[in-house]
């Protein structure tokens, strides 16, 4: 039995699940910021019911972030031990700073996010949720120059045997990134903007009695659509110039192929959909369109398919190499025995498929439940309260 | 700079089981709050709400660390003991999900959920002690630091009573938290639950120091202070215990609970990490660092991130120490 494709396929597998949960997270939680800060600055009460309700189902959202992030983390040195041997000098350098400065503090503020509501003073409860969606985005910057670091290793140089940072400042100027990053951030925000849209043409279809949260909602979806996905496709395309200087003949791969035009299909089509979308939001339009809201409802999934696509392409294409044209992702792995790294693949893809589809229902529940009315609370036969 | 990095992975390492040792303590013993009490046990949960994101993470910014500032050791330490870590982390994982998805719903059946967080505190509990245990010993890995392809050789008596010495560590530390911030109808329990966990850890602790003492060799001066540090705040639990001082037992625990970490760290030095099967194999601190420029970058970011965060830590503690009542705002 050969452990390496059984390896690759359990990274895979872990990364999969983790960038389904993360690129929701970060397109909700900027919606969320953009809700209440909108509420706090003296907005129409809804502003802050929809807060809560958008707010609850991000923390759903991201409960699977952390744990599939966790195990990513781990798998570095689980199983492609090489990479830190001969490249840790480089790319543990971004990868460090990511836990330190952007996730351990993520978290903390989320933590008193969540346990601040109605105690902190409201300023400081909206600058709570804005250091969440700063260190988010925080988060996703680190983690890209990692990953374009493997795809571009610039800023270093091999000395006996490994490598050497010469500019931590290359890092962030590599080719590889300076794109990639936007595509990527944009892609989340049409994430979050079809999940907020899709939801809200649900509750309209249910003949909702709550007109004004799931309108005010879908034009914030709607209008996040658009940005995002005019950002999108402007810097997918941005991409190609300079993928031909540091990755030459590589879309030229037949795996390639199929990913990147249906990832093309479907950036496309979103900026079709958040255009006329936006259009129709003229004397609400849009939300007595019965026929376009039942299609909203399963075009939440779109943006995720396309994600999975684009990340594949940009993987996929980058093989055998782990460190493109320094270390071959073969030479990385550790040698562990394959038995044990298959135990790992089963154990780990069957937790991650469990604990996926149980927050997915429950996300999907919430979400059908709707907000609470100001005035009865969620659990009237405890006597304690629920936060967010 | 390896030092103060050692330094730096120590703190963060011992942040981490000083602060979630007690989730894990808590999630091992709801069953023993009250099974069909559902009111109950998400006050219990709720006691450690406001903490409970931010005292995880602290284990994903020691990993952070330990691969940014120690490269050549992440990988020896974790492929070495490859199948613990994986079941390590299956428990991990299932504890921190269930934590944080079991009351989302109002009204939802919570069993699953609930039984998530039990098994997933438990066998995090056990599998960290084996781990512990194994780099007391030393792994299993060849002159080279290659893991050899034993898995059984990961299971030896001496890590195994870690792994059960770790289960009754946790369960003191979580009875002790729920003693200062559950709601008062625990109190009495998590006492009771505090005291019953007492004495199993105390048996771990005399038997882990004396057979380990007996097999241990070139131990630094270093892992006696630890050692003595780890009776003392011992002594101080069972005083606190004793005379119902659960604030100056918590700390006293916490600080316990980091001990083992800490002990690890410092058992061989300069020599971080040993094989079990071939003496030849001695991983040293500097041999295991990361470039010195690489280590001055990091710390550029980590020193003001790491104040923030123990500020910001501490706020939220400050805000929220008083015991669970009525009023309290329970999310988890």
């Amino acid at each position: 039995m050969d452990a390496l494709p059984i390896a690759r396929l359990q990274f895979a597998t872990t990364t999969s699940f983790h960038f389904l949960f993360v690129l929701l997270t970060l397109g909700l939680v900027t919606m969320v910021a953009i809700m209440q800060t909108r509420a706090t600055l003296g907005g129409k009460p809804e502003l802050t019911r929809m807060t809560r309700f958008w707010g609850r189902l991000y923390v759903i959202n991201y409960a699977l972030g952390i744990v599939t992030g966790i195990v990513m983390e781990f798998q570095f040195g689980l199983t492609w031990t090489g990479l830190s041997a001969f490249a840790g000098d480089v790319f543990g350098a971004p990868l460090a700073i990511e836990t330190l400065v952007a996730f351990f503090l993520e978290s903390t503020f989320l933590g008193l996010w969540i346990f601040g509501w109605g105690r902190l003073d409201k300023w400081v409860h909206l600058a709570l949720v804005w250091l969440v969606t700063l260190t988010a985005y925080a988060s996703t910057l680190f983690i890209m120059v990692a990953n374009s670091f493997l795809q571009n290793p610039v800023g270093s140089h091999p000395e006996g045997g490994v490598l050497r940072l010469d500019s931590f400042g290359a890092l962030f100027t590599n080719p590889a990134l300076v794109s990639s990053l936007p595509h990527l951030i944009s892609a989340s925000l049409i994430t979050g903007g079809f999940f907020v849209t899709g939801v809200s043409a649900h509750h309209f279809l249910k003949r909702t009695t709550e007109i004004e949260f799931f309108r005010r909602s879908m034009r914030i979806g709607v209008v996040t659509s658009l940005v995002g996905s005019i950002l999108t496709v402007n810097q997918g395309f941005a991409q190609f110039g300079e993928l031909k200087m540091y990755q030459p003949g590589k879309l030229e791969q037949a795996a390639i192929g199929p990913p990147l035009g249906l990832m093309i299909g479907i950036g496309f089509l979103a900026l079709l959909c958040s255009l006329a979308g936006t259009l129709l939001l003229f004397r609400n339009w849009l939300t007595r369109a019965r026929p376009l809201l039942y299609l909203m409802v399963p075009a939440i999934a779109l943006p995720f398919a396309a994600a999975i696509c684009g990340w594949l392409v940009r993987e996929i294409g980058r093989q055998p190499w782990l460190i493109w044209g320094k270390l071959r992702t073969a030479d990385a792995l550790a040698g562990v025995g394959a038995g044990q790294i298959l135990f790992s693949f089963i154990a780990f893809s069957l937790l991650f498929l469990i604990l996926a589809v149980a927050d997915w229902v429950l996300l999907s529940r919430i979400a059908r439940r709707g907000p609470e009315s100001a005035s009865s609370p969620a659990e009237p036969e405890l006597p304690v309260l629920s936060g967010v | 700079m390896a030092t103060f990095w050692w330094c730096g992975l120590g703190l963060l390492l011992g942040g981490y089981f000083g602060l979630a040792g007690y989730d894990y303590g808590v999630g091992m013993l709801l069953p023993g709050l009250g099974r069909a009490d559902e009111a109950r046990q998400r006050r219990a949960l709720g006691a450690l709400g406001p903490f409970f994101l931010a005292n995880e993470v602290w284990l994903v910014a020691a990993v952070g660390v330990l691969f940014g500032a120690f490269p050549h050791l992440e990988g020896k330490v974790f492929a070495g003991a490859y199948v613990l870590v994986v079941v390590l982390l299956l428990g991990l994982v299932t504890f921190t999900a269930s934590v944080q998805l079991r009351s989302r719903r109002p009204g939802a059946r919570r069993g699953p959920w609930s039984f998530g967080i039990t098994a997933g505190a438990l066998v995090t509990a056990v599998s960290w002690g084996l781990f512990l245990g194994n780099l007391v010993l030393g792994l299993p890995v060849d002159a080279q630091g290659h893991p050899v392809d034993d898995v059984l050789a990961l299971f030896t008596p001496y890590a195994l009573l870690w792994g059960l010495g770790f289960v009754a560590l946790f369960c003191l530390q979580g009875a002790v938290f729920l003693a200062v911030r559950g709601p008062a109808e625990l109190t009495t329990r998590a006492e009771r639950l505090a005291r019953s966990s007492a004495l199993p850890l105390g048996a771990f602790l005399v038997i882990a120091t004396v057979w380990g003492a007996a097999v241990v060799t070139g131990a630094s001066w270093l892992a006696l202070v630890v050692v003595l540090t780890a009776f003392a705040a011992f002594a101080t639990v069972l005083f606190g215990l004793r005379t119902g001082r659960y604030r100056l037992a918590l700390p006293a625990v916490m600080l316990l609970s980091a001990t083992p970490a800490l002990l690890v760290g410092v058992l061989r030095l300069p020599t971080i990490l040993t094989s079990s099967v071939d003496p030849a194999y001695a991983l040293t601190l500097d041999a295991a660092a990361t470039a010195p420029e690489t280590a001055a970058l990091l710390a550029w970011f980590a020193v003001p991130s790491m104040v923030l965060l123990i500020v910001v830590q501490w706020l939220a503690w400050r805000m929220n120490r008083t015991p669970v009542d009525r009023d309290s705002l329970l999310h988890f």
